[in-house]
């Protein structure tokens, strides 16, 4: 073998570990990429769950209640006054190890055909945190929801739940919870099976409006 | 030569593979993003709907500027209802807007939300529909309107155009009857 045939010999050994190499790490990233893909799947359909359950909920605060002020005079539908939805102290925290405890608790329908029931949010660190890239550092939560004691509702995702009750155009800081007409709502949730790569939480903000909240608003003085 | 022409190839089917590859997992990514964006849409959708949605039904309808108590039913008909060609009028969304005090007052409302640092544009447009089938555009006044919002952002495209997406809510009127 002469100088230049090994010359091309260590060349070509060369250039092919080079292109075993990119190939090996385009590899690698394609699967990093796909797992992504299943952990975001996994903390968006546990968002999903959140929200479908938050949001009936919400929006039916104080629902199948109406005052018939042209028969009875009275409140109708509904075994409970709509100005008792909310009352003080429903929505309160208390400090717990790790962060807080939340508990929201309001009365709402959760079936059309069934009177309407009281139902209990509570959330709280799990005591695992996860780290943005930003280094924000958020607690994971354990949100659990209640109807008669009953367990009916489990996330153990959310790494940030934040409900604002207000008037509306109005900033936070009522004096009285049965005065809420508005609810934002801002939602974030990481994988259960660890932080994403490109979207390390998914979120959901809106604002709700649970127009039964809103029934007493035009009655007669 | 032919080695040499043997190494090019292998090099440039090297190279497609890998684009190749690259392009799957930025597909992935952009998957995920639009995802994330649409979930937003949804959220700009249903807060404006709810907002609208805290409106009374229509003008004649509107119990806070009747006389107290009530008399049910509030009304009997639907002919003094507001007609098609005099919907719209809103220009914002605020409650404080004596043009936007019911729910057709809405209709041809465009805006912009920003929701997480992106902007959203949204567009809504209110029509009558047929109680009973609410899929269904009704042919004169009815007690049911259907409001579309439509929501879209620059982030979300088919074709290079923004590709919207569209939340439709019926909101019904039933104090026509004795009973409110």
């Amino acid at each position: 073998m002469g100088t230049q045939q090994m010359i091309l010999l260590v060349a070509a050994t060369v250039i092919a570990g080079i292109a075993l190499f990119v190939l090996a790490s385009v590899q690698e990233r394609g699967q990093e990429a796909a797992v992504d893909a299943v952990q975001y799947a996994a903390a968006k359909e546990d968002l999903h769950n959140v929200v479908d359950m938050l949001e009936r909920d919400l929006r039916n605060m104080g629902a199948s209640m109406y005052f018939d002020a042209g028969g009875c005079n009275c409140w109708v539908g509904a075994s409970v006054d709509p100005t008792t939805v909310l009352q003080p102290g429903w929505y309160d925290s208390t400090i717990v190890a790790g962060g807080q405890l939340y508990t929201l608790q309001f009365v709402t329908q959760i079936d059309s055909t069934a009177p309407p029931v009281g139902v209990v949010y509570t959330w709280e660190p799990t005591g695992e945190t996860v780290t943005l890239r930003n280094g924000t550092v958020r607690a994971r939560q354990r949100l659990e929801r209640r109807i008669g004691g009953t367990l009916s509702g489990v996330s153990n995702d959310v790494s940030l739940l934040r409900l604002r009750l207000r008037q509306p155009e109005s900033e936070p800081g009522m004096v009285n919870l049965s005065d809420t007409r508005v609810i934002d709502v801002t939602l974030r949730t990481v994988s259960p099976l660890g932080m994403g790569a490109v979207i390390e939480e998914t979120r959901f903000d809106a604002t709700y409006r649970p127009v039964g909240m809103a029934i007493t608003d035009n009655l007669p003085s | 030569m032919s080695s040499i022409i043997y190494g090019i190839l292998a090099i440039l089917l090297l190279a497609f593979l890998g684009l190749n590859m690259l392009r799957g997992q930025l597909r992935t990514e952009d998957r995920m993003i639009v995802n994330e964006v649409a979930t937003d849409l949804s959220g700009v959708a249903y807060s404006i709907l709810d907002f609208i949605g805290r409106t009374p039904f229509d003008e004649l309808t509107d119990e806070s500027k009747r006389e107290q108590p009530v008399a049910y039913p509030v009304i009997t008909s639907t002919s003094g209802l507001t007609p098609v060609a005099n919907f719209g009028g809103c220009g914002a969304l605020t409650l404080v807007n004596p043009t936007c005090d019911d729910i057709d007052d809405f209709d041809g409302l465009t805006g912009t939300r920003t929701v997480g640092g992106l902007d959203y544009t949204f567009t809504v447009s209110v029509r009558y529909v047929v109680p009973t089938a609410p899929e269904t555009a009704a042919g004169g006044n009815s007690y049911a309107k259907e409001v579309e919002v439509e929501v879209s952002n620059p982030h979300l495209t088919m074709n290079g155009a923004p590709l919207p997406v569209a939340l439709r809510r019926v909101f019904t009127y039933n104090r026509h009857t004795a009973a409110p």
